[in-house]
């Protein structure tokens, strides 16, 4: 407000200085945010980021934002996430279909049932043939696109489309059409085979067969995910480095072989752990694909547990499938990260 | 590739054009015999399952669109997606935000504790869970769908919140809290509208999943009149087994709305996708 202190107009974030008439007014005096600044400027160790100071004083609306934004997500979590995992690892000690509450505990004899079942086993080499197809066929093949497609050029673009599309078309989709392009009568397959004067086999009630297929419809739906992967890590490769190595005469086979593919290692890692993660919750496609069959040969260990233990409602025996599951995950994952994932910078 | 001045000889060219143009026509085929097979007879699929149909038979693709079941169907996954999404992204960026920008005691034990949810496998939980959810009366009600879906999505969504929340410029906070903003305030009118980008990231994986989510409507729901497409489209095969026509019309139906929306945003989805998956 002007006074006649101070006959210059105010600036509302200065502090009005005295001015005896006649003097010249002194220089300015800091704003208080200006005063703050150079503190924390001149006292870096003792003051803490003013940001953390002003939490720790402040009131205004701390304990509300706590009280308030993290009960939702933590009260969800605990109900559906981590009780659950809980209340599966104490079932598995019952055997129980449900209803009332567990009475008959029979210690370990649901794991036993399930570690004795061939068709477990089978369905945890199901899971493990996916991992293998993955890492062999899939990522090889994705990252062969990929390293022909990662320019930005509107082809390319047109093609990272066309072979992302499988991976957004629910896996139930992909199951049901491929099922359709194998029927031994009406389908695809069949009509290949008609060419040739030959009547087709029904591919998937042949046991060997029906496991090839499913492989395949695997491959053709996630190569896209790992080919869109491998398509950013690509492109994180910084020119210089090929041009340079291009000056130096290296051939196009060296340059890729050399430079590039050691570069993605992170990003072909990555894309591994998740066709882990992936292939051990594997369940979607096959209901409509195979259902499990011919003879419990395409289960994986999700259909496994789905099959025998929730459609009978079995549920201590379905609980230990699960519990079984999950220390498999751990295990893995931590193996995996331990191996492969070492090298992460330190934040 | 930006391999400025490397000589690409005519015959690696040739070899790329074959290889990408074999490889799209492998993975567009199964698509495109679905779609042109539900304008098929039976018979005619029986000899014909690439080209044109020798007639052209609109009844499978007609008497679906004309069905109430179908479009009941779509509303089901488009109710349960709409407000899965919805949740996941308002509770975890809630969390998020007081987990980024608080300080208090347990913080990261707290953070520790919904990472968690990372590496849990669904199928472990899935029984309890409907034990759980039938307890709670949620069986056979959208809700029981799409609260576990919510539950299961703060794993990932409030790791990659969290992580694009801690990098906001701190003096934005400053400036607003001197000015006597209230946390809640600063979440809502800052953040939030910062944060456009990895909100869309979290949106689009949490849609993807619910859309097309199978397990636990299929352990959920025992009405059919809220079945979500997935279990709409297999009691539609169990229904109409060899009629193939009519199956891969309805395939080709209700794969419609997740072909347009990709199209209509393939750059964000891929983007979204990947970057969500390469973060977290």
């Amino acid at each position: 407000m002007a006074s006649p202190l101070d006959p210059s107009p105010a600036d509302p974030a200065r502090p009005p200085v005295a001015t005896l008439p006649g003097q010249e007014p002194p220089q300015a005096l800091p704003t208080l945010a200006e005063a703050r600044q150079v503190e924390a400027l001149t006292h870096p160790r003792r003051r803490p980021r003013l940001w953390r100071r002003l939490q720790d004083f402040s009131g205004s609306g701390r304990l509300t934002a706590i009280v308030l934004f993290l009960p939702p997500a933590l009260l969800l979590f605990t109900l559906f996430v981590t009780l659950p995992v809980l209340e599966a690892a104490y079932y598995s000690f019952f055997n129980w279909n449900g209803y009332g509450s567990p009475s008959r505990a029979v210690g370990l004899e649901n794991f036993a049932r399930v570690w004795q079942d061939p068709i477990f086993y089978h369905s945890l080499f199901n899971n493990l043939l996916v991992v293998l197809v993955s890492a062999l066929l899939q990522v090889p093949l994705a990252l062969w696109l990929a390293l022909l497609i990662s320019d930005k050029s509107r082809a390319s673009v047109v093609f990272r489309a066309i072979f992302f599309l499988p991976y957004i078309l629910g896996e139930v989709v992909a199951g049901l059409i491929w099922r359709y392009m194998y029927d031994g009568n009406y389908g695809v397959v069949a009509v290949v085979f008609r060419w040739f004067g030959r009547e087709a086999p029904e591919v998937l009630a042949t046991v060997g067969w029906a496991e090839a297929a499913l492989l395949l419809v695997v491959i053709w739906k996630y190569f896209g995910f790992h080919m869109a992967l491998f398509i950013a890590g690509r492109q994180g490769v910084p020119d210089d480095v090929l041009e340079s190595a291009q000056i130096d005469g290296a051939s196009r086979w060296q340059t890729t072989w050399h430079i590039i593919l050691p570069l993605m290692r992170p990003v072909v890692v990555l894309s591994l752990f998740f066709s882990l993660l992936g292939s051990l919750q594997f369940f979607d496609m096959i209901i409509p694909l195979t259902g499990g069959g011919p003879s419990n040969s395409t289960h994986s260990a999700v259909s496994y547990l789905y099959t025998f233990g929730i459609k009978r409602m079995r549920v201590g025996f379905g609980s230990a499938v699960g519990v079984s599951l999950f220390v498999i995950c751990v295990l893995v994952m931590v193996l995996y990260k331990r191996l492969f994932m070492r090298e992460k910078p330190a934040r | 590739m930006a391999r400025s001045g490397v000589q690409r000889s005519g015959l690696f060219v040739y070899y790329r054009w074959v290889l990408l143009v074999g490889a799209a026509g492998l993975c567009l085929l199964p698509l495109w015999a679905t779609v042109i097979g539900g304008f098929k007879s039976t018979g005619d699929l029986r000899t014909n399952a690439f080209g044109l149909p020798r007639v052209w038979l609109a009844d499978n693709y007609a008497s679906i669109a004309g069905s109430g079941r179908f479009w009941q169907m779509l509303g089901n996954s488009a109710f349960i997606a709409a407000f899965s999404v919805g949740l996941t992204l308002l509770v975890s960026s809630m969390a998020a935000f007081v987990l980024a920008q608080l300080r208090f005691g347990g913080k990261r034990w707290l953070a520790n504790y919904l990472a968690l949810g990372l590496t849990f496998p669904f199928a472990t939980a899935v029984l309890p869970v409907f034990i759980r959810v039938r307890d709670m009366g949620l069986l056979d009600s959208y809700w029981g769908v799409i609260l576990p879906q919510v539950a299961f999505n703060l794993g990932f969504a409030v790791v990659l919140l969290q992580g694009f929340f801690a990098e906001l410029p701190p003096e934005l906070f400053e400036a607003a809290f001197v000015d006597g903003c209230s946390y809640p305030r600063i979440f809502w009118q800052i953040t939030l509208p910062l944060s456009r980008p990895i909100l869309a990231t979290v949106g689009v994986l949490a849609l993807v999943g619910s859309w097309n989510g199978f397990l636990l409507p299929l352990v959920m729901i025992n009405d059919e009149n809220l079945y979500p497409w997935p279990l709409g489209i297999m009691q539609y095969q169990g229904q109409y087994g060899t009629d193939w026509g009519k199956v891969l019309a309805f395939v080709s139906l209700t794969l419609a709305p997740a072909v347009f929306f990709y199209l209509l945003a393939q750059k964000h989805i891929i983007a979204g996708l990947t970057s969500g998956a390469v973060k977290g």
